[in-house]
């Protein structure tokens, strides 16, 4: 549990550098789409695993690298945390596609 | 109290064509201050990394009591690290971070109540003068049940009564936990230390009198003078 809150925390870390760049993605996506909504979530969930995700880690390292060490001493490495960040932003997006769907059926 | 034995053995850093640190062997008893002295650029902050499990490097051998670990600071209860620059999230207020580092409620109590960090609990830790914040990091650490604490630089910056609190903090923690000691100033961790060990030219050297310090170079014939 006292992991799960740590790894969480540093989820909503990454996600002050990851939004941004997905919604700017979803608004391109949306806008280039011929289904509007449809783009906009394509985008949007895409961006979140990829190139989003890349710079947000890649961002945070740059600006809060030493705040790795929080993490390190209560047993954490960088790789679990950069993978339950993505696991928790892959459930995120699962669950746009299921809202994807609820959208169009 | 059982006592427990940190040594680092076979260690070997490599950094660009130059080989940073040679076959390094260090060791800590708990109970036992050991300061690790050097000038900027020898690898001190370097081999607490290696030590703590977070540095890649080309050999290593850290044991603790006889075990060998590739990565001591993922097994609860071995070692905590406390870096040159703080490590705590400018997100979070103190009692948020108690409240995430510790389940215990008498761990989060001993904090929480603790003189000098009661008045600053609903702050950020940017808000904290930096001996605040060096003192409140290390009353963080020391809560831990590590049985080793690797401190790097934990007076650099600082004014000296947090100087002297800091020195009482790792006092009253002495019995149960050893302490691999980094800083410049090098007259603090002398006094302090049990040990004194030179990092220089990628080795340690046991420094059985300070004016070792100067022969090494260390240190201005001045300083003992």
């Amino acid at each position: 549990m006292q992991k799960l809150k740590l790894y969480l925390h540093y989820h909503r870390r990454l996600l002050a550098f990851n939004l941004p760049f997905s919604l700017l993605v979803s608004v391109v996506s949306m806008a280039i789409s011929a289904k509007g909504m449809i783009g906009l979530i394509n985008g949007f969930s895409l961006s979140l695993l990829t190139g989003s995700f890349v710079l947000s880690v890649y961002f945070y390292g740059q600006r809060y690298g030493q705040q790795y060490y929080f993490y390190h001493n209560m047993g954490i490495s960088k790789q679990e945390l950069i993978v339950s960040a993505f696991l928790l932003n892959a459930m995120l997006a699962v669950l746009l596609f299921c809202f994807k769907l609820c959208l169009y059926a | 109290m059982p006592e427990h034995k940190l040594e680092a053995d076979s260690i070997i850093y490599n950094i660009a064509n130059r080989q940073l640190l040679t076959d390094i062997y260090l060791s800590c008893e708990t109970g036992e201050i050991v300061g690790l002295l050097g000038r900027n650029g020898s690898g001190k902050s370097t081999l607490l990394r290696i030590i703590f499990g977070t540095q890649p490097t080309a050999n290593k051998h850290i044991r603790v009591n006889g075990t060998a670990y590739q990565a001591p600071y993922k097994h609860r209860n071995l070692v905590a690290y406390l870096p040159q620059h703080s490590f705590l999230p400018d997100n979070l207020r103190l009692h948020k971070i108690i409240e995430l580092y510790f389940q215990e409620p008498d761990k989060r109590k001993a904090i929480q109540e603790h003189e000098r960090t009661k008045p600053h609990l609903n702050k950020f830790p940017d808000e904290l003068s930096k001996g605040e914040l060096r003192y409140f990091e290390l009353l963080l650490l020391l809560q831990k049940d590590v049985k080793f604490l690797l401190l790097d630089e934990p007076f650099s910056g600082i004014e000296p009564i947090y100087t002297d609190r800091i020195l009482e903090l790792l006092e009253e923690h002495l019995s149960t936990k050893g302490f691999i000691i980094t800083d410049h100033n090098y007259s603090t961790v002398v006094r302090i230390s049990d040990r004194v060990v030179l990092l220089t030219d990628g080795a340690c050297r046991s420094i059985n009198n300070p004016e070792e310090l100067v022969e090494y170079g260390y240190v201005p014939a001045s300083a003992f003078s």
